[in-house]
């Protein structure tokens, strides 16, 4: 059966499918909490979702609207304290997989979360790097979902909130950090992965009916591709059943927050 | 053998604390630096936060949690901080930003401090130890040391690591919502204690709001559920972080916070009408907390109550 779909369900579907039931998985509220949630849901049952809340191994049966929410805190196996989280769980190395969104990309896949222009007279301030800053460097590897724009992936950042592959090549190493960094870029068009050598964020496959020509109008610099780009699988029935109860399940006891 | 009691110096004697909100707010100066607890949409002392706001306190430094949430954007919508130290200032679903701080962020009206979650939670730590500095990983290879001179790029002496050296950060107070508390200043949480615990120690001083008094032998009955011990203050809040949520008594309050919003964008648009409508509503137009509770619809409280254990 192949039902309609969102270009918002493609990409958190396609994130999900990103997550193995081995993950240990640092997750933020929004889209990667869907994803994330989506994975345990169906193929991976057994993956630990972790929440900067403390939460370890929970298993939301809502999406959470807010990190300190509740619901997290019911359905963990454990709870520790934000510093233990931090410390032993993220800074430790027992992070297998960090989940991170953001307001502005660049090709590198660095991230910005803080201002957009000139940091002295911002035109836009954004909410703050959170723990991004340190959710990018002490993971294992980092998979961003974003929907694409030309105002979110961007030339040029105008600040660093959170380290990607930095100016490219072996640039993250050479600062000394020593996770893989952004391995998985999902979007609302396609997934970017880095070019093996300059790191740059190329496109390996594109979701079902999207072609180049949008990509490239979604994207503030010149879109590369890998030399073999795949189509994206769609959602199968079962992936969207399960992500639309989701939903559902999250608004009738959100209402129209969620 | 008898064994000394262990106190501490500048308290020889079990004290009692309790005072209401007005009294406790009023040990808070113009100028202080004042961490608040709780974590995103939990757990904030907000009897505190309107009574700040009503007695007109300014220039305070104001630290946030770690995911620091609206009511800090509250106490910035109402004039009373100078500088925010904070990672995050905003309440996710229900607002990607707090909609205050971005107005006074884009118009240089308070000043930030650039930081990250654990960066911030280092500071505080070492603050907490009595230790100069910490070191951190997160941040390396970002823009935020170069932003904010405080934090200092060296190589550890053993592995030769890169990591950022942040200052310990002192504050005059740590304000704390806990489940209950004794009159001598205990305090155990209902449920989650997110970096409360750690917040408290930052502190020179620390004042609970708690959901509900309980003699001394009823705390004494679960040590290991005392969260924070000594504080100096206790004040009784029943429904004290309403709208937000108290872990183990209620959950948030979603129209409420809804409400906020609305009124925090109107603010951010300069619409000061509407912002200054929800302020007389719901902070300055009364004396104390108990008349706060009663605007409230008559059985909002008892469904937010009830929905915990839906």
């Amino acid at each position: 059966m192949t039902s309609k779909y969102t270009p918002n369900e493609m990409m958190t579907i396609a994130a999900a499918r990103a997550l193995k039931n081995e993950d240990v998985v640092f997750v933020g509220i929004g889209m990667p909490s869907a994803a994330s949630n989506l994975a345990r849901l169906t193929h991976a049952p057994a993956i630990t979702l972790i929440y900067e809340s403390g939460t370890l191994a929970t298993k939301p049966s809502v999406l959470p609207l807010s990190i300190g929410d509740g619901e997290l805190c019911e359905t963990a196996l454990t709870t520790v304290s934000v510093p233990e989280m931090f410390r032993y769980w993220l800074q430790g190395g027992r992070i297998t997989v960090g989940f991170l969104g953001g307001a502005q990309i660049d090709r590198f896949a660095n991230l910005n979360t803080t201002v957009v222009g000139p940091y002295a007279k911002p035109k836009v301030r954004l909410p703050g790097g959170g723990g991004a800053p340190e959710i990018a460097n002490s993971c294992g590897e980092i998979f961003i979902i974003m929907a694409q724009g030309k105002r979110s992936f961007v030339d040029k950042l105008d600040f660093i909130t959170s380290l990607g592959h930095g100016e490219g090549g072996d640039h993250r190493s050479r600062l000394g950090v020593k996770t893989k960094g952004p391995t998985r870029l999902v979007t609302d068009l396609c997934i970017f992965e880095p070019d093996p050598r300059s790191k740059e964020m190329t496109v390996a496959a594109i979701h079902p009916g999207v072609t180049r020509e949008k990509i490239q109008e979604n994207t503030g610099w010149p879109v590369r591709y890998a030399d073999k780009v795949a189509e994206t699988s769609p959602p199968t029935a079962r992936e969207l059943e399960v992500l639309r109860e989701l939903h559902a399940r999250t608004a009738r006891a959100h209402g129209e927050a969620a | 053998m008898k064994l000394e009691p262990i106190t501490r110096a500048h308290r020889p004697k079990r004290k009692e604390v309790l005072m209401t909100e007005n009294e406790a707010t009023a040990l808070i100066k113009d100028g202080d630096v004042v961490i608040v607890g709780g974590f995103g949409t939990v757990n904030h002392p907000m009897p505190i936060i309107r009574a700040l706001i009503r007695r007109k306190v300014k220039n305070l430094t104001v630290i946030g949690a770690a995911t620091a949430g609206l009511e800090i954007d509250l106490l910035i919508g109402a004039g009373c901080v100078k500088k925010v130290i904070a990672p995050y200032i905003g309440a996710e679903l229900y607002a990607p930003i707090g909609h205050c701080f971005r107005r006074a962020a884009e118009a240089g009206d308070i000043e930030i401090y650039e930081t990250t979650e654990y960066l911030l939670y280092s500071q505080l730590d070492a603050a907490a130890r009595g230790l100069g500095f910490l070191p951190w990983r997160g941040g390396v290879g970002t823009a935020i040391p170069k932003l904010n001179p405080d934090y200092i790029p060296f190589n550890d002496p053993i592995y030769g690591e890169p990591y950022l050296a942040v200052p310990a950060l002192h504050a005059d107070w740590a304000i704390i919502h806990v489940g209950q508390a004794d009159s001598y200043g205990n305090g155990q949480h209902g449920g989650v204690r997110f970096g409360d615990r750690l917040l408290s120690r930052a502190a020179e001083r620390v004042m609970l709001t708690a959901e509900r008094i309980v003699p001394n032998s009823e705390i004494r009955k679960n040590p290991w559920a005392t969260s924070i011990a000594y504080a100096d203050v206790v004040v009784e809040a029943p429904y004290g972080s309403h709208p937000y949520a108290s872990h183990g008594f209620y959950v948030e309050d979603e129209e409420a916070i809804r409400n906020y919003v609305t009124a925090s964008i109107a603010f951010r648009k300069n619409d000061m009408a509407t912002w200054n409508a929800y302020i007389e509503q719901w902070v300055t137009g009364m004396h104390a907390h108990a008349d706060y509770l009663a605007k409230l619809p008559g059985d909002r409280l008892a469904k937010l109550q009830n929905a915990l254990h839906a």
